[in-house]
């Protein structure tokens, strides 16, 4: 895999990863684009990398719908469960992220560093807010 | 063994190939640069038409608004911008190929034109249904509680969740965003919306004048912040992935499919002879030969996902995509017989177990209204052609506009069969939706809802009543085109924006609710004159809104103050609200004069306490709270 190719998978991978310390640490103005961006295009590429969807306009074009439609799903589902956390379906947006990621067909070497560098804040949130809602 | 000396002939004539070819690279190159030129000229235009637009727009007073909305306060000097826009367009759409990002721009720059004006100059968001959609999303974000009971739109709520998730993890206030909401979701249309019609024709005309004319047309302002905006972008998503990939190859026929045997044997033979779809689509750039295991299974998952959402969060647009989808396999345009039966079980799941709380206090109302097309003609035409003399004539706009799009799409589709394409796929999907005037009412609102689920597939063919063939066309007719633009485009700022003297809120009345949210105390009502009042935004769940919109409109003022007393708790406060965008609301659509408006709001204040007013609007208390009930 060139490094040209492997730039989209980074670019999502540090995006996660910038978003979960964004919203851990609660920077504002980092977490409004960063977590915002990841957002309504994280879930949906990385679903359709997992798919290996075929061009690249159509991608473009699906990225936001798919996004979103993930999000909603998520988030409804966490909601219906009776827990309101924005900060666990962030969690589970950015596990679903990776994990869509991690079983993309393409090099595994290379994604590998990427899903271990985004995964761990992802993981060190969902322990925090396990341990929130457990408390509560 | 001696080696004959090399012929010069092979040298020549090597050397002549090479010099062909580095003549052809250069002027491929200097004819590429001249496109690259030109396609940065006319998007300079469509940049520049955009920045003269805005500045006109930023110095208008909303508040000289007549009853014709938008129009009447938008001076002509700003029509020359969408004049430039148009003339630029239909030069980009001319040019052979077609430089795909230059036309990109332009449909942009027409949606922020378009969609976004208000925000130009108004303070504040627009329509009171969208503030109360981020009142629901606001009362998700600071309770985490669902409120079914209360609005039946939280049967539905995955769009109300999601916005109050994407408010509370970015930390983004939404109240400003949704000003900017309505060119956002046109423009995030524009990426489905293409890869749909580049599916329906490879003329790269036809589909950009089809996306083009889309923008121009879409008159009915469902993309407001709500369910149904953003369920048409999935709609919209579903559709481009079924038809970009799951389509039957070009020249498939109907009789082949699952059910067209059972079909041949019901109609006559004369029609049955129309058995192709156009061959003129293609397969998206990209894609060559079949899909592998993988790349099948993720897209229909990624269609799976895209139904669910919007199975969760809007009533009514799943069917409308449900009747498409059941329309192509019925039609065997698509490869995916089994899809309709999945949707049809995840609809009606979601109905049973997730809306049961709705289904069980409107199932009989909703049954009885099947198959009653008189009523819901009456409900959905009729019954809303009243008001001032000005409003009536937005809606006979309305009406024209719409019967002049199916008119001229009939025209499109005509024309195409003549030349030999049957563009039966944008056909089905252009007549689908409105099997859902059969089935309900929709508080009057169908007949609107069927428009916007067919205009994108009415546009096509309203394109093709235009260029029906990929001929290059003459100048005059690109001429015409531009003319047509710049006048539908003045029609849909007349038709889309004819309620703006009712929509628009001023930061006055901001401060009215303001007041009023903060003297009412949980469980006290807010009552309001009628509904064009954002009152559902601040703190919905801790008060009781009640819109006394018939008690008020028909005078009966004792009842008003019943009705409001009634629906307060014992022991609670009753408050009162009327601002502009009521009289306004009043006068448009009830044809109520400022005099008739004042003396009902004096009939009010008689018997109630004025707590706070400026000049948009007024708080007032119902002075007798309801009696405490006994411990």
């Amino acid at each position: 895999m060139t490094t040209a190719a492997r730039l989209p998978y980074m670019v999502v991978a540090v995006l996660g990863l910038a978003a979960s310390f964004a919203i851990a640490a609660d920077v504002l103005p980092l977490r409004e684009i960063t977590v915002g961006l990841f957002l309504v295009m994280g879930p949906g590429l990385a679903v359709m990398w997992l798919g290996a969807i075929p061009d690249r306009v159509a991608r473009l074009a699906l990225v936001v719908p798919v996004s979103l439609s993930i999000d909603a799903l998520v988030v409804s589902a966490i909601l219906y469960l009776g827990i309101w956390s924005p900060e666990l379906v962030m969690v589970l947006l950015v596990l679903i992220t990776m994990g869509a990621i991690a079983l993309a067909p393409y090099e595994r070497s290379a994604r590998a560093a990427l899903i271990v560098v985004a995964l761990l804040p992802g993981i060190v949130l969902l322990a925090g807010e396990l341990s929130v809602v457990a408390a509560t | 063994m001696e080696v004959p000396p090399p012929s010069p002939l092979p040298i020549v004539s090597r050397s002549i190939a090479l010099g062909a070819s580095w003549l052809g690279s250069a002027l491929e190159r200097r004819l590429a640069d001249r496109r690259m030129w030109i396609g940065l000229g006319l998007s300079t235009l469509a940049v520049i038409s955009l920045v003269g637009w805005v500045a006109v727009l930023t110095s208008l007073d909303p508040r000289s608004m007549n009853d014709l909305g938008l129009i009447s306060v938008i001076p002509v000097q700003a029509f020359l911008s969408i004049v430039l826009l148009s003339v630029s367009f239909v030069l980009a759409l001319r040019m052979q190929p077609q430089i795909t990002p230059v036309l990109m721009i332009h449909v942009a720059a027409l949606a922020v034109m378009l969609y976004g004006a208000p925000a130009f100059f108004e303070d504040l968001p627009r329509f009171a249904t969208a503030w109360l959609h981020l009142g629901f999303s606001e009362a998700i974000a600071r309770t985490g509680e669902l409120y079914p009971l209360r609005d039946a739109r939280f049967d539905w709520p995955a769009f109300f969740a999601m916005a109050a998730f994407l408010g509370s993890a970015t930390g983004f206030e939404l109240l400003p965003v949704l000003q900017w909401f309505p060119p956002v979701v046109m423009i995030l249309y524009l990426g489905p919306l293409y890869l749909i019609m580049r599916t329906a024709s490879s003329d790269g005309r036809l589909v950009w004048l089809a996306v083009w004319i889309f923008y121009l047309l879409n008159w009915v302002g469902q993309d407001y912040f709500s369910p149904q905006a953003f369920n048409v972008l999935l709609l919209l998503a579903v559709l481009a992935v079924l038809l970009s990939w799951f389509r039957r190859a070009p020249g498939a026929s109907v009789w082949s499919g699952r059910f067209g045997p059972w079909m041949r044997r019901r109609i006559p033979s004369k029609l049955a002879a129309i058995t192709v779809d156009a061959a003129g689509g293609r397969k998206p750039a990209g894609i060559s030969g079949s899909l592998s295991n993988r790349q099948q299974v993720g897209l229909v998952s990624i269609v799976a996902v895209l139904f669910g959402a919007s199975v969760a969060s809007h009533q009514l647009t799943p069917f409308a995509l449900l009747g498409g989808v059941l329309g192509l396999t019925v039609f065997n345009r698509i490869r995916l017989t089994g899809l309709s039966v999945f949707m049809i079980v995840l609809l009606s799941s979601w109905l049973m177990f997730m809306a049961s709380t709705f289904l069980a206090g409107h199932l009989a109302g909703l049954l009885e209204e099947i198959g009653r097309p008189d009523q819901i003609a009456a409900s959905n035409i009729g019954d809303r052609l009243v008001g001032s003399p000005g409003h009536l004539l937005v809606l006979r706009a309305r009406l024209g506009l719409t019967l002049g799009l199916w008119l001229v799409a009939g025209i499109g589709a005509l024309r195409r069969l003549r030349s030999g394409q049957l563009d039966l796929t944008v056909a089905v999907l252009a007549v689908a939706p409105f099997g859902l005037v059969l089935l309900q009412a929709y508080g009057g609102e169908m007949l609107l809802r069927v428009y916007l689920f067919s205009v994108p597939f009415m546009a096509f063919f309203a394109a093709a009543a235009f260029l029906p063939t990929p001929r290059a066309g003459s100048w005059r007719l690109y001429g015409f085109l531009a003319v047509v633009s710049v006048v539908l485009a003045g029609v849909l700022l007349l038709t889309r924006y004819g309620n703006e003297k009712a929509d628009f809120v001023t930061i006055e009345e901001y401060e009215v609710l303001q007041r009023v949210a903060q003297m009412a105390g949980p469980r006290d009502s807010i009552g309001s004159a009628n509904h064009s009042v954002p009152l559902g935004y601040m703190e919905w769940e801790e008060h009781r809104i009640v819109s006394l919109d018939s008690a008020f409109r028909d005078g009966a003022m004792d009842l008003l103050l019943v009705e409001l007393a009634d629906r307060t708790p014992d022991g609670q406060d009753s408050y009162f609200v009327v601002t502009r965008g009521q009289r306004a609301f009043g006068e448009l659509f009830w044809g109520m004069p400022d005099a008739e408006w004042d003396r009902r709001v004096r009939e009010v204040a008689e018997v109630t306490d004025l707590l706070y007013s400026n000049r948009d609007g007024a708080v007032y208390r119902l002075r007798d709270p309801q009696p405490a009930a006994p411990p």
